[in-house]
């Protein structure tokens, strides 16, 4: 064999190979049903005399990388639909259709699509992640139908969406406000070193907020970092940190990777705190991350040790339902099955037009996070709860 | 400058799990001229039958279970001899049927095998990563031993200071924890002194301080080093000094010929799949579950190809290319990250791979070989 050949052959095999990489993340699971066909079966009622049927598509994270929060609004949604259907009052049956976008957003775009033309969804719930909702709104526009994100905070969500695409969660620029404030008043820092998840719509708009707020406050970013969601190895970061040493870093990305970080920056003997946005707030935070993540605060839209009464109406539902207690998803997936309900019940039809006008006149639905009323930007207006990580939970410290 | 060193160790690191996994590559290439794209998947195989080992076996909980050297031994032994059966196996069914239909052919077979791990992977042990057993406690070195007695407060530590100290996990067994003290250079804060000092008397096994410098190494990064070596003093001897070498060493020269001189080509074939099987499947136990300690079904699929390009760039069928273009891979990979972008590093890799084809394919080490008729 020549040189030449022997190169020719070699980078034909890596094509192939890059040909592998792309097709090994294709793919989708079939959809899941529940709600009205499940629970009619289960309680014998004949088919519901009076009642249309409201189609709710769901694209949501059931696998992949942040598989756990797509599985708990999951959980928060069904219990929602349970609910409702199980009241005579309702005007409606509600049926839900979950597909599964696999973390990723090329999956997310063909979830959605097949939710609308396929299983006919007049209106559609999700995603968690704001890759996968970005990804999803041009789908939405198209098709004419109305979306409502339940926890994706990049702002560009609903500007970009136009008159299809609503939310029920604050949004980044509220996040990074509300935590560059803590930093500022409450941890008296003045020096911050902003790490972002390079790549991830939601980790640069909290980064971009929270430096905002934070500089006019009187504060400097002094570096920004970034790592890829795919690392595992953390030491480069680590060792910039403890050089720039900081009062405190900004650290809003996901679970999986703020997890070893803290551990591995703690172990590198960096003590400064770290704070986040609500993309730590899941248990796998605590087993990644050790006993050595304790102390870091993250805010958040809701805390299971709220005192608030509807919380823990919700709390105990959840709880005798699922055997454990609810997180951030689980109660804004009950939200926005409680916002889309209202909506289709002032539109008095199944239809996306009528669902989407009843959509921006929301107006004082008690949720578990809180009131919502929807504004002139299909944004809400809602508080927020500041947590700490402990050692294997997070403790619950205001809400605001 | 102990920054440089810091990342230069971290690169040294890094070029050290890339080695493991390229010599699994480098050395099938030399014997049947295939490049078994599936090779990354030993390396997530190796992985998971550590993690079910400890898990099942050992019954070690994944979060902070450290059941000590002997559990990791068994683990490593279980992940390197399963991974290499299973190399035989997929070499039995998957290449050797196909090995006089041309390299392409045999090149789409890996790619389907690699392809067949991953989803099947998926639908075995569910997409979502795991969190692997830390195994053994990590200690950092040098360290030199301080007396708590000794530390005020307000002194100015010389080095980092960091308490070592244990307590009682759920499942009854003593975890090491460790906190910092102060670091270098800073003045010792009451606060925290007083801290260590609760810690160390409520600790179950005795606690002690130890000094450390800026720059400091894992014994997990240890360990790594320590299989590099050994694998590496293996294959030496094995390929140089033993008859299953010499006949490797003939097969790798001309196939046909070494088949007619009465060697059991397959024989050799099938030897060669389970070492570098087994070496993978080491790694994969070693670097992506002890030390990263995050498993998912498609973890082995970037190492992989990075080792696939160290292996190009250090000759493709040479061992001590492979050797060599690992660590400058590694290297050159953190000192992107750390000087330029971490965006880049991976656009590095491939870079140089492209960079390396076109310029000298057969690597800084390889051979050129004469066309054979």
């Amino acid at each position: 064999m020549t040189q030449r050949s022997l190169g020719t052959h070699l980078l034909f095999a890596l094509s192939l190979a890059g040909l592998a990489v792309l097709s090994g993340c294709g793919g989708g699971k079939p959809a899941e049903k529940s709600g009205a066909g499940k629970t009619e079966t289960k309680t014998g009622e004949a088919p519901a005399g009076g009642k249309f049927t409201l189609t709710i598509g769901c694209n949501l994270e059931l696998t992949g990388d942040v598989a756990p929060w797509g599985q708990d609004s999951k959980k928060g949604i069904d219990l929602a639909v349970e609910a409702i259907n199980a009241d005579p009052k309702s005007p409606f049956k509600i049926e839900c259709i979950y597909e599964d976008n696999l973390s990723q957003a090329d999956a997310s775009k063909a979830a959605i699509r097949k939710l609308i033309q396929q299983s006919k969804a007049q209106v559609v719930v999700g995603s968690v992640g704001s890759n996968r909702s970005l990804a999803a709104i041009d789908v939405a526009k198209d098709e004419r139908v109305p979306m409502v994100t339940h926890a994706s905070t990049n702002v560009d969500i609903t500007r970009k969406g136009g008159e299809y695409v609503f939310r029920i969660c604050f949004d980044d620029d509220f996040q990074g406000q509300f935590m560059a404030r803590y930093a500022l008043k409450d941890l008296q820092a003045k020096t911050c070193v902003a790490v972002v998840d390079k790549g991830n719509a939601y980790s640069e708009g909290l980064v971009a907020s929270f430096k905002k707020e934070f500089e006019a406050g009187g504060g400097k970013v002094i570096a920004e970092e970034a790592y890829q969601s795919k690392d595992n190895d953390f030491q480069t970061l680590v060792t910039k940190l403890r050089t720039a040493n900081p009062d405190c870093v900004w650290l809003p990305g996901y679970f999986p990777n703020v997890g070893p970080i803290i551990k591995q920056a703690r172990a590198a003997g960096f003590q400064k705190k770290f704070l986040g946005g609500d993309g730590w707030d899941d248990e796998e935070l605590y087993k990644l991350g050790g006993p050595s993540i304790k102390g870091n605060p993250f805010c958040n839209h809701f805390d299971k040790g709220d005192t608030n009464a509807k919380v823990k109406e919700f709390v105990e539902a959840y709880e005798k339902k699922y055997g454990k207690k609810p997180g951030a998803m689980a109660a804004l997936g009950y939200d926005v099955i409680l916002v889309v309900a209202d909506a289709a019940k002032r539109a008095g039809k199944a239809d996306p037009e009528a669902i989407k006008d009843a959509l921006k006149t929301v107006k004082d639905i008690e949720t578990v996070c809180g009131a919502v009323t929807m504004g002139a930007d299909h944004e809400v207006t809602k508080p927020a709860v500041l947590l700490e990580t402990g050692e294997t939970d997070h403790v619950f410290m205001k809400r605001q | 400058m102990t920054d440089f060193a810091n990342f230069l160790l971290n690169g040294i690191t890094l070029g050290a799990i890339y080695a493991l996994i390229a010599v699994g590559y480098t050395m099938v290439y030399g014997i049947i001229k295939l490049i078994n794209f599936a090779h990354g998947e030993f390396y997530m195989f190796g992985a998971f039958v550590g993690y079910f080992v400890l898990t099942g076996i050992f019954a070690v909980p994944p979060q902070g279970g450290e059941p000590g050297y002997l559990a990791l031994l068994a683990a490593l032994l279980a992940a390197g001899v399963a991974t290499g059966l299973l190399a035989v196996l997929v070499e039995r069914l998957c290449y050797r049927p196909l090995r006089n239909a041309g390299r392409i052919v045999a090149l789409l077979s890996a790619l389907g095998v690699s392809l067949f791990f991953q989803n099947m992977g998926q639908q075995a042990v569910g997409a979502d990563f795991r969190k692997f057993p830390p195994t053994i406690a990590e200690t950092r070195y040098p360290r030199s031993e301080v007396p708590l007695e000794s530390l005020k407060e307000g002194q100015v530590a010389e080095r980092d200071l960091r308490l070592t100290y244990y307590v009682k996990a759920e499942d009854g067994r003593d975890q090491q924890r460790v906190i910092t003290i102060a670091n270098g250079g800073e003045a010792i804060d009451g606060a925290q002194l007083a801290t260590a000092r609760d810690l160390a008397a409520s600790s179950t096994l005795p606690a002690a301080v130890h000094a450390y410098p800026r720059v400091t190494v894992s014994n997990r990064h240890l360990l790594i080093f320590l299989a590099l070596l050994l694998v590496s003093a293996a294959l030496y001897v094995l390929v140089m000094r033993t008859r299953f070498g010499r006949a490797m060493r003939a097969v790798s020269v001309d196939f046909e010929a070494a088949r007619l001189m009465g060697i059991n080509v397959d024989l050799i074939v099938s030897g060669t799949f389970f070492i570098g099987a087994f070496v993978a499947g080491i790694c994969g136990v070693l670097a992506g579950g002890m030390t990263f300690e995050r498993i998912d079904p498609l973890m082995g699929l970037m190492p992989g190809l990075k080792a696939f390009v160290a292996a190009v760039l250090g000759g493709i069928g040479s061992i001590p290319g492979a050797l060599l273009g690992a660590l400058l891979l590694g290297v050159s990979e953190k000192m992107v990250e750390a000087y330029v972008s971490s965006g880049l590093r991976d656009a590095l890799s491939f870079g140089i791979l492209i960079l390396v084809l076109l310029v000298k394919p057969s690597g800084l080490l390889g051979r050129f070989e004469g066309e054979k008729v």
